[in-house]
Protein backbone atom coordinates (compact mmCIF):
# COMPACT_ATOMS: atom_id res chain seq x y z
CA UNK A 1 0.00 0.00 0.00
CA UNK A 2 2.84 2.24 0.65
CA UNK A 3 4.14 1.57 -2.41
CA UNK A 4 0.86 2.12 -4.66
CA UNK A 5 0.71 5.53 -2.41
CA UNK A 6 4.45 6.99 -3.36
CA UNK A 7 4.00 6.17 -6.81
CA UNK A 8 0.39 8.01 -6.92
CA UNK A 9 1.68 10.93 -5.19
CA UNK A 10 4.77 11.19 -7.44
CA UNK A 11 2.27 11.02 -10.37
CA UNK A 12 0.14 13.95 -8.51
CA UNK A 13 2.93 16.09 -8.23
CA UNK A 14 4.27 14.73 -12.21
CA UNK A 15 1.07 16.10 -13.34
CA UNK A 16 1.18 19.91 -13.51
CA UNK A 17 4.96 19.55 -14.79
CA UNK A 18 4.28 17.43 -17.59
CA UNK A 19 2.21 19.70 -19.76
CA UNK A 20 1.77 17.88 -22.84
CA UNK A 21 -0.27 15.54 -20.49
CA UNK A 22 -1.54 18.21 -18.71
CA UNK A 23 -3.23 19.90 -21.73
CA UNK A 24 -4.95 16.90 -22.26
CA UNK A 25 -6.94 16.85 -19.27
CA UNK A 26 -8.08 20.44 -20.17
CA UNK A 27 -8.23 20.53 -23.64
CA UNK A 28 -11.03 18.16 -24.08
CA UNK A 29 -13.95 19.80 -21.45
CA UNK A 30 -12.65 23.34 -22.94
CA UNK A 31 -13.76 22.25 -26.32
CA UNK A 32 -17.15 20.92 -24.85
CA UNK A 33 -17.57 24.08 -22.98
CA UNK A 34 -16.86 26.39 -26.07
CA UNK A 35 -18.83 23.65 -28.27
CA UNK A 36 -21.33 23.78 -26.00
CA UNK A 37 -21.64 27.02 -25.51
CA UNK A 38 -20.72 28.87 -28.87
CA UNK A 39 -22.51 26.42 -31.12
CA UNK A 40 -25.28 24.40 -29.04
CA UNK A 41 -28.57 25.50 -28.40
CA UNK A 42 -31.86 24.57 -30.60
CA UNK A 43 -31.44 24.27 -34.22
CA UNK A 44 -34.77 24.49 -36.35
CA UNK A 45 -36.15 21.53 -34.92
CA UNK A 46 -35.96 22.37 -31.11
CA UNK A 47 -33.27 19.92 -30.88
CA UNK A 48 -30.51 20.80 -28.46
CA UNK A 49 -26.96 19.46 -29.57
CA UNK A 50 -24.93 20.98 -26.76
CA UNK A 51 -25.31 17.94 -24.75
CA UNK A 52 -24.18 15.99 -28.09
CA UNK A 53 -20.90 18.25 -28.01
CA UNK A 54 -20.46 16.97 -24.09
CA UNK A 55 -21.33 13.25 -25.30
CA UNK A 56 -18.57 13.02 -27.73
CA UNK A 57 -15.77 15.15 -26.04
CA UNK A 58 -15.85 13.18 -22.62
CA UNK A 59 -15.82 9.84 -25.08
CA UNK A 60 -12.81 11.14 -26.84
CA UNK A 61 -11.56 11.85 -23.52
CA UNK A 62 -11.88 9.14 -21.94
CA UNK A 63 -10.61 6.97 -24.86
CA UNK A 64 -7.39 9.02 -25.02
CA UNK A 65 -6.38 10.72 -22.46
CA UNK A 66 -6.17 7.72 -19.43
CA UNK A 67 -4.50 5.49 -22.64
CA UNK A 68 -1.56 8.14 -23.23
CA UNK A 69 -0.93 9.11 -19.57
CA UNK A 70 0.00 5.74 -18.42
CA UNK A 71 1.56 4.49 -22.18
CA UNK A 72 3.96 7.83 -21.97
CA UNK A 73 4.43 7.04 -17.70
CA UNK A 74 5.35 3.51 -18.45
CA UNK A 75 7.63 3.97 -21.74
CA UNK A 76 9.99 7.16 -19.50
CA UNK A 77 10.02 4.79 -16.82
CA UNK A 78 11.88 2.39 -19.57
CA UNK A 79 13.49 4.88 -21.47
CA UNK A 80 14.94 6.82 -18.16
CA UNK A 81 15.86 3.34 -16.76
CA UNK A 82 13.92 5.09 -13.35
CA UNK A 83 11.84 1.51 -13.45
CA UNK A 84 15.02 -0.20 -12.16
CA UNK A 85 15.35 1.81 -9.00
CA UNK A 86 11.70 1.17 -8.59
CA UNK A 87 11.71 -2.57 -8.64
CA UNK A 88 14.98 -2.26 -6.50
CA UNK A 89 13.47 -0.56 -3.92
CA UNK A 90 11.14 -3.49 -3.93
CA UNK A 91 8.45 -1.75 -5.90
CA UNK A 92 5.93 -4.86 -7.19
CA UNK A 93 4.85 -4.50 -10.71
CA UNK A 94 1.32 -4.55 -9.48
CA UNK A 95 2.07 -2.20 -7.10
CA UNK A 96 3.21 0.17 -9.96
CA UNK A 97 0.78 -0.42 -11.89
CA UNK A 98 -2.30 -0.07 -9.63
CA UNK A 99 -0.54 3.48 -8.60
CA UNK A 100 -0.57 5.07 -11.84
CA UNK A 101 -4.04 3.41 -12.98
CA UNK A 102 -5.77 4.75 -9.43
CA UNK A 103 -3.85 8.16 -10.44
CA UNK A 104 -5.36 8.36 -13.57
CA UNK A 105 -8.49 7.25 -12.32
CA UNK A 106 -8.99 9.45 -9.61
CA UNK A 107 -7.46 12.39 -11.72
CA UNK A 108 -10.23 11.50 -14.47
CA UNK A 109 -13.30 12.47 -12.37
CA UNK A 110 -12.41 16.35 -12.10
CA UNK A 111 -13.02 17.01 -15.99
CA UNK A 112 -15.27 14.35 -15.89
CA UNK A 113 -16.73 16.33 -13.27
CA UNK A 114 -16.63 19.60 -15.28
CA UNK A 115 -18.07 17.97 -18.37
CA UNK A 116 -21.26 17.23 -16.42
CA UNK A 117 -21.46 20.63 -14.94
CA UNK A 118 -21.65 22.09 -18.41
CA UNK A 119 -23.37 19.51 -19.68
CA UNK A 120 -26.01 20.04 -16.29
CA UNK A 121 -25.87 16.40 -16.08
CA UNK A 122 -27.60 15.60 -12.54
CA UNK A 123 -29.14 12.86 -10.38
CA UNK A 124 -28.93 9.25 -12.02
CA UNK A 125 -27.91 11.12 -15.36
CA UNK A 126 -24.75 11.98 -13.44
CA UNK A 127 -24.59 8.86 -12.06
CA UNK A 128 -24.67 6.76 -15.21
CA UNK A 129 -22.30 9.31 -16.69
CA UNK A 130 -19.82 8.75 -14.28
CA UNK A 131 -19.88 5.02 -14.56
CA UNK A 132 -19.80 4.32 -17.82
CA UNK A 133 -17.37 7.13 -18.24
CA UNK A 134 -15.00 5.73 -15.75
CA UNK A 135 -15.14 2.15 -16.53
CA UNK A 136 -13.75 3.63 -19.72
CA UNK A 137 -10.95 5.49 -18.25
CA UNK A 138 -10.13 1.62 -16.81
CA UNK A 139 -10.10 0.41 -19.93
CA UNK A 140 -7.97 3.05 -21.86
CA UNK A 141 -5.76 2.72 -19.05
CA UNK A 142 -5.57 -0.83 -18.82
CA UNK A 143 -4.77 -0.55 -23.20
CA UNK A 144 -2.41 2.25 -22.29
CA UNK A 145 -0.48 -0.18 -19.89
CA UNK A 146 -0.12 -2.48 -22.67
CA UNK A 147 1.34 0.21 -24.68
CA UNK A 148 3.89 1.28 -22.36
CA UNK A 149 5.33 -2.13 -21.94
CA UNK A 150 6.32 -2.59 -25.16
CA UNK A 151 7.66 0.72 -26.08
CA UNK A 152 11.10 1.32 -25.29
CA UNK A 153 11.13 4.84 -25.02
CA UNK A 154 8.76 7.54 -25.30
CA UNK A 155 8.87 8.00 -29.09
CA UNK A 156 8.48 4.39 -29.87
CA UNK A 157 5.59 4.76 -27.33
CA UNK A 158 3.53 7.53 -29.12
CA UNK A 159 4.26 5.82 -32.72
CA UNK A 160 2.02 2.58 -31.29
CA UNK A 161 -0.59 4.55 -29.39
CA UNK A 162 -1.24 7.27 -32.06
CA UNK A 163 -3.13 4.78 -34.31
CA UNK A 164 -4.89 3.02 -31.86
CA UNK A 165 -6.24 6.36 -29.96
CA UNK A 166 -7.41 7.99 -33.61
CA UNK A 167 -9.27 4.25 -34.34
CA UNK A 168 -10.78 4.03 -30.74
CA UNK A 169 -11.24 7.83 -30.46
CA UNK A 170 -13.19 8.22 -33.71
CA UNK A 171 -14.77 5.17 -34.23
CA UNK A 172 -18.30 6.11 -33.14
CA UNK A 173 -18.44 8.69 -35.51
CA UNK A 174 -16.77 6.47 -38.37
CA UNK A 175 -19.79 4.13 -37.32
CA UNK A 176 -22.35 7.08 -38.07
CA UNK A 177 -21.30 7.04 -42.14
CA UNK A 178 -20.51 2.89 -42.91
CA UNK A 179 -22.44 -0.02 -41.65
CA UNK A 180 -19.74 -2.20 -41.85
CA UNK A 181 -17.72 0.37 -39.35
CA UNK A 182 -20.99 0.38 -37.28
CA UNK A 183 -20.57 -3.40 -36.89
CA UNK A 184 -17.05 -3.94 -35.83
CA UNK A 185 -17.27 -0.47 -34.03
CA UNK A 186 -19.98 -2.13 -32.15
CA UNK A 187 -17.71 -4.03 -29.62
CA UNK A 188 -14.89 -1.04 -28.68
CA UNK A 189 -15.86 1.01 -25.60
CA UNK A 190 -15.27 3.60 -27.07
CA UNK A 191 -18.41 3.40 -29.38
CA UNK A 192 -20.56 2.11 -26.53
CA UNK A 193 -19.66 4.83 -24.20
CA UNK A 194 -21.11 7.34 -27.22
CA UNK A 195 -23.92 5.48 -27.78
CA UNK A 196 -24.87 4.51 -24.12
CA UNK A 197 -24.28 8.56 -23.33
CA UNK A 198 -25.81 10.01 -26.46
CA UNK A 199 -29.25 7.68 -25.25
CA UNK A 200 -29.31 9.49 -21.80
CA UNK A 201 -28.31 13.11 -22.53
CA UNK A 202 -28.94 13.77 -25.82
CA UNK A 203 -32.91 14.48 -25.28
CA UNK A 204 -34.20 13.94 -29.36
CA UNK A 205 -37.16 15.67 -30.03
CA UNK A 206 -40.58 14.33 -30.62
CA UNK A 207 -41.49 12.84 -34.13
CA UNK A 208 -37.45 12.04 -34.49
CA UNK A 209 -35.58 8.75 -34.66
CA UNK A 210 -33.18 8.01 -31.98
CA UNK A 211 -29.53 7.83 -33.00
CA UNK A 212 -29.26 4.43 -30.97
CA UNK A 213 -31.04 1.61 -29.39
CA UNK A 214 -28.63 -0.37 -27.47
CA UNK A 215 -30.01 -1.37 -24.02
CA UNK A 216 -27.81 -0.01 -21.36
CA UNK A 217 -26.73 -3.54 -19.63
CA UNK A 218 -25.20 -4.74 -23.60
CA UNK A 219 -23.14 -1.52 -23.15
CA UNK A 220 -21.90 -1.52 -19.76
CA UNK A 221 -21.25 -5.49 -20.51
CA UNK A 222 -19.42 -5.05 -23.71
CA UNK A 223 -17.12 -2.18 -21.47
CA UNK A 224 -16.48 -4.40 -19.15
CA UNK A 225 -15.42 -6.98 -21.46
CA UNK A 226 -13.08 -4.85 -22.93
CA UNK A 227 -11.67 -3.49 -19.37
CA UNK A 228 -11.41 -7.85 -19.06
CA UNK A 229 -9.87 -8.61 -22.62
CA UNK A 230 -7.11 -5.55 -21.96
CA UNK A 231 -6.77 -6.39 -18.44
CA UNK A 232 -5.82 -10.59 -19.80
CA UNK A 233 -3.86 -8.96 -22.87
CA UNK A 234 -2.06 -7.02 -20.30
CA UNK A 235 -0.86 -10.26 -17.98
CA UNK A 236 0.15 -12.06 -21.39
CA UNK A 237 2.32 -9.34 -22.82
CA UNK A 238 4.08 -8.59 -18.70
CA UNK A 239 4.57 -12.79 -18.75
CA UNK A 240 6.46 -11.85 -21.93
CA UNK A 241 8.35 -8.82 -21.67
CA UNK A 242 8.11 -7.94 -17.61
CA UNK A 243 8.40 -4.55 -16.76
CA UNK A 244 11.98 -4.79 -15.44
CA UNK A 245 13.06 -1.28 -16.92
CA UNK B 1 28.16 -11.07 2.78
CA UNK B 2 28.32 -11.34 -1.03
CA UNK B 3 29.64 -13.70 -2.98
CA UNK B 4 29.53 -15.00 -6.22
CA UNK B 5 30.56 -18.43 -7.25
CA UNK B 6 31.28 -19.22 -11.31
CA UNK B 7 28.73 -16.62 -12.63
CA UNK B 8 28.46 -16.83 -16.49
CA UNK B 9 26.72 -14.17 -18.28
CA UNK B 10 25.96 -14.72 -21.97
CA UNK B 11 24.12 -12.10 -24.09
CA UNK B 12 23.50 -14.06 -27.51
CA UNK B 13 27.02 -15.55 -28.53
CA UNK B 14 29.01 -13.47 -26.39
CA UNK B 15 30.24 -14.65 -23.04
CA UNK B 16 30.46 -11.21 -20.98
CA UNK B 17 31.53 -13.06 -17.89
CA UNK B 18 33.34 -16.15 -17.54
CA UNK B 19 33.30 -18.43 -14.40
CA UNK B 20 33.42 -15.20 -12.24
CA UNK B 21 34.41 -16.19 -8.54
CA UNK B 22 34.41 -13.39 -5.60
CA UNK B 23 33.49 -13.10 -2.02
CA UNK B 24 32.93 -9.43 -0.30
CA UNK B 25 32.79 -9.80 3.85
CA UNK B 26 30.70 -7.43 6.18
CA UNK B 27 31.15 -4.04 6.36
CA UNK B 28 33.98 -4.06 3.65
CA UNK B 29 34.61 -1.84 0.47
CA UNK B 30 35.38 -3.92 -2.21
CA UNK B 31 36.09 -2.52 -5.61
CA UNK B 32 35.51 -4.31 -8.91
CA UNK B 33 38.11 -2.76 -11.41
CA UNK B 34 37.93 -3.20 -15.36
CA UNK B 35 37.91 -0.90 -17.98
CA UNK B 36 34.31 -0.14 -19.88
CA UNK B 37 33.03 -3.33 -21.58
CA UNK B 38 35.00 -5.85 -19.01
CA UNK B 39 31.37 -6.47 -17.33
CA UNK B 40 31.51 -5.00 -14.28
CA UNK B 41 27.92 -3.37 -14.68
CA UNK B 42 26.43 -7.06 -15.54
CA UNK B 43 27.71 -7.81 -12.29
CA UNK B 44 25.92 -5.49 -10.55
CA UNK B 45 23.04 -6.02 -12.54
CA UNK B 46 22.88 -9.66 -11.48
CA UNK B 47 24.01 -8.95 -7.82
CA UNK B 48 21.13 -6.40 -7.92
CA UNK B 49 18.61 -8.59 -9.49
CA UNK B 50 18.44 -6.56 -12.30
CA UNK B 51 19.25 -9.66 -14.65
CA UNK B 52 19.53 -12.89 -14.51
CA UNK B 53 22.83 -15.22 -14.50
CA UNK B 54 23.45 -18.49 -17.13
CA UNK B 55 25.14 -20.03 -14.78
CA UNK B 56 26.79 -19.88 -11.51
CA UNK B 57 25.49 -19.07 -7.87
CA UNK B 58 25.48 -15.28 -6.13
CA UNK B 59 24.62 -14.52 -2.53
CA UNK B 60 23.31 -11.42 -1.06
CA UNK B 61 23.54 -11.45 3.04
CA UNK B 62 20.58 -8.45 2.61
CA UNK B 63 17.07 -8.53 1.65
CA UNK B 64 16.44 -6.49 -1.50
CA UNK B 65 14.86 -3.60 0.68
CA UNK B 66 18.58 -3.30 2.73
CA UNK B 67 19.88 -2.98 -0.63
CA UNK B 68 20.70 0.77 -1.78
CA UNK B 69 21.60 1.22 -5.89
CA UNK B 70 23.09 4.00 -7.84
CA UNK B 71 24.11 3.24 -11.18
CA UNK B 72 25.71 5.16 -14.41
CA UNK B 73 22.35 5.81 -15.89
CA UNK B 74 20.81 7.36 -12.97
CA UNK B 75 16.77 6.69 -13.15
CA UNK B 76 16.19 10.18 -11.73
CA UNK B 77 12.74 11.96 -13.00
CA UNK B 78 13.63 14.95 -14.56
CA UNK B 79 10.80 17.01 -13.58
CA UNK B 80 10.58 16.29 -10.39
CA UNK B 81 12.86 18.35 -7.62
CA UNK B 82 15.89 16.87 -6.39
CA UNK B 83 13.96 16.67 -2.73
CA UNK B 84 11.05 15.54 -4.38
CA UNK B 85 12.66 12.16 -6.36
CA UNK B 86 13.83 11.26 -2.84
CA UNK B 87 10.28 11.34 -1.34
CA UNK B 88 9.01 9.14 -4.01
CA UNK B 89 11.51 6.67 -2.30
CA UNK B 90 10.96 8.02 1.16
CA UNK B 91 7.63 7.39 0.87
CA UNK B 92 8.50 3.51 -0.89
CA UNK B 93 10.65 2.67 1.84
CA UNK B 94 8.77 4.17 4.51
CA UNK B 95 11.39 5.97 6.36
CA UNK B 96 10.12 9.45 6.82
CA UNK B 97 9.84 12.84 5.24
CA UNK B 98 13.16 14.19 7.78
CA UNK B 99 15.19 11.49 5.63
CA UNK B 100 15.10 13.39 2.57
CA UNK B 101 16.87 16.51 3.41
CA UNK B 102 19.01 15.00 5.61
CA UNK B 103 20.46 12.72 2.64
CA UNK B 104 20.34 16.05 0.50
CA UNK B 105 22.23 17.00 2.62
CA UNK B 106 25.19 14.01 3.27
CA UNK B 107 25.89 14.63 -0.07
CA UNK B 108 25.94 18.66 -0.29
CA UNK B 109 22.97 19.50 -2.27
CA UNK B 110 21.35 20.93 0.50
CA UNK B 111 20.16 24.04 -0.92
CA UNK B 112 19.23 21.94 -3.99
CA UNK B 113 16.09 20.31 -2.93
CA UNK B 114 13.90 22.30 -4.75
CA UNK B 115 15.47 22.55 -7.86
CA UNK B 116 14.12 20.53 -10.73
CA UNK B 117 16.18 17.51 -11.48
CA UNK B 118 16.78 18.34 -15.64
CA UNK B 119 18.17 21.79 -14.06
CA UNK B 120 20.80 19.82 -11.99
CA UNK B 121 24.54 19.49 -13.88
CA UNK B 122 25.77 15.71 -14.14
CA UNK B 123 28.00 15.61 -11.18
CA UNK B 124 24.69 16.97 -8.78
CA UNK B 125 22.55 14.50 -10.59
CA UNK B 126 24.96 12.02 -9.70
CA UNK B 127 25.29 12.84 -6.00
CA UNK B 128 21.14 13.09 -6.20
CA UNK B 129 21.24 9.61 -7.64
CA UNK B 130 24.06 8.66 -4.48
CA UNK B 131 21.79 9.85 -1.70
CA UNK B 132 18.31 8.73 -2.93
CA UNK B 133 20.57 5.08 -2.68
CA UNK B 134 21.67 5.52 0.92
CA UNK B 135 18.06 7.11 1.96
CA UNK B 136 16.82 4.00 3.97
CA UNK B 137 20.47 3.08 5.19
CA UNK B 138 21.11 -0.03 3.19
CA UNK B 139 22.74 -3.01 4.36
CA UNK B 140 24.56 -3.25 1.00
CA UNK B 141 24.89 -0.93 -1.55
CA UNK B 142 26.23 -1.47 -5.23
CA UNK B 143 27.83 1.83 -6.80
CA UNK B 144 28.39 2.13 -10.53
CA UNK B 145 31.24 4.37 -10.39
CA UNK B 146 29.85 7.05 -8.26
CA UNK B 147 32.65 9.34 -8.78
CA UNK B 148 33.43 9.39 -12.51
CA UNK B 149 31.43 12.65 -13.57
CA UNK B 150 32.97 14.85 -10.03
CA UNK B 151 35.24 17.56 -9.66
CA UNK B 152 37.71 16.60 -7.51
CA UNK B 153 36.39 18.34 -4.66
CA UNK B 154 33.43 16.93 -4.58
CA UNK B 155 34.83 13.22 -5.35
CA UNK B 156 36.87 13.73 -1.92
CA UNK B 157 32.95 14.55 -0.41
CA UNK B 158 31.82 11.38 -2.12
CA UNK B 159 34.67 9.34 -0.41
CA UNK B 160 34.23 10.82 3.07
CA UNK B 161 30.77 9.85 2.71
CA UNK B 162 31.58 5.98 1.79
CA UNK B 163 33.60 5.92 4.36
CA UNK B 164 31.11 7.01 6.82
CA UNK B 165 28.43 4.42 5.58
CA UNK B 166 30.80 1.64 5.81
CA UNK B 167 31.77 2.87 9.71
CA UNK B 168 28.07 2.72 9.95
CA UNK B 169 28.31 -1.26 8.89
CA UNK B 170 27.21 -1.07 5.39
CA UNK B 171 28.72 -3.37 2.98
CA UNK B 172 29.80 -1.26 -0.03
CA UNK B 173 30.46 -3.07 -3.72
CA UNK B 174 31.61 -0.53 -6.12
CA UNK B 175 33.19 -0.04 -9.63
CA UNK B 176 35.66 1.67 -10.33
CA UNK B 177 38.03 2.40 -13.38
CA UNK B 178 40.09 4.99 -11.44
CA UNK B 179 42.84 2.60 -9.71
CA UNK B 180 44.10 5.31 -7.35
CA UNK B 181 40.57 5.81 -5.66
CA UNK B 182 40.84 2.31 -5.54
CA UNK B 183 43.69 2.38 -3.78
CA UNK B 184 42.21 4.69 -1.27
CA UNK B 185 38.79 3.17 -0.87
CA UNK B 186 38.66 -0.20 -1.19
CA UNK B 187 39.70 -3.16 1.45
CA UNK B 188 39.64 -5.91 -1.62
CA UNK B 189 39.64 -5.06 -5.42
CA UNK B 190 39.30 -7.71 -8.40
CA UNK B 191 41.05 -6.96 -11.83
CA UNK B 192 38.23 -7.74 -14.43
CA UNK B 193 39.41 -8.49 -17.81
CA UNK B 194 37.35 -9.60 -20.37
CA UNK B 195 34.66 -10.95 -18.46
CA UNK B 196 37.00 -13.02 -16.00
CA UNK B 197 39.01 -11.80 -12.95
CA UNK B 198 42.68 -11.96 -13.38
CA UNK B 199 43.31 -10.68 -10.22
CA UNK B 200 41.58 -10.58 -6.37
CA UNK B 201 42.77 -9.46 -2.79
CA UNK B 202 44.07 -6.11 -1.16
CA UNK B 203 45.64 -3.50 -3.81
CA UNK B 204 48.92 -3.70 -1.19
CA UNK B 205 49.25 -7.69 -1.44
CA UNK B 206 48.26 -7.41 -5.48
CA UNK B 207 50.89 -4.82 -5.78
CA UNK B 208 53.34 -6.55 -4.26
CA UNK B 209 52.86 -9.49 -5.93
CA UNK B 210 53.33 -8.06 -9.11
CA UNK B 211 56.38 -5.82 -7.35
CA UNK B 212 54.20 -2.93 -8.14
CA UNK B 213 54.54 -1.17 -4.75
CA UNK B 214 56.61 1.94 -5.05
CA UNK B 215 55.71 4.75 -2.42
CA UNK B 216 51.99 3.40 -2.27
CA UNK B 217 50.30 0.51 -4.50
CA UNK B 218 50.65 1.12 -7.94
CA UNK B 219 47.14 -0.67 -9.12
CA UNK B 220 47.32 1.19 -12.38
CA UNK B 221 50.77 -0.64 -13.74
CA UNK B 222 49.29 -4.04 -12.55
CA UNK B 223 46.53 -3.91 -14.42
CA UNK B 224 48.48 -2.94 -17.85
CA UNK B 225 51.02 -5.98 -17.00
CA UNK B 226 48.13 -8.28 -16.26
CA UNK B 227 45.98 -6.99 -19.32
CA UNK B 228 47.84 -4.99 -21.81
CA UNK B 229 45.23 -1.85 -21.74
CA UNK B 230 45.91 1.07 -20.09
CA UNK B 231 42.87 2.67 -18.17
CA UNK B 232 43.09 6.21 -19.65
CA UNK B 233 43.09 4.84 -23.32
CA UNK B 234 40.38 2.17 -23.21
CA UNK B 235 37.85 4.76 -21.28
CA UNK B 236 39.41 8.08 -22.84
Amino acid sequence: MRAVQAIFMKQLVDLPKNLSITIMYIIFPLLAFLFANFLGGPDEYGFDIAPAFIVQFATMFAAMVPMVTIANTIAEDNEYKSLRFLVTAGVKPGQYLTGLIGFVLVIAIVPLLIFAFIGSFAGMELVIFLGLSLLGVLASAVLGAIIGLFSKNVQQCSAIYTPIMMILGFAPFIAMYSEAAANIAHFTFTFQIFAALTQIMVHVPEGLEPMFDIPMTESAIIIAANVVIFAVLFVVAYRKKGLRG
Amino acid sequence: MISMTNIVKRFGEQTVLNNVTFNVGAGEIFGLLGPSGAGKTTIINILAHQIAADGGEFNVGAKPLETGLMLEQDGLYARLTAAENLSLFAGIYGVGKAKVQESLNSVGLGEAGKKPVNKLSKGMRQRLALARSIIHKPKVLFLDEPTSNLDPNTAVGIHKLIFGLRDEGTTIFLTTHNMDEAVHLCNNVALLHKGAIVEYGTPRDICEKHNSFKTVPDLESVFIKLTGHKQAEVVG
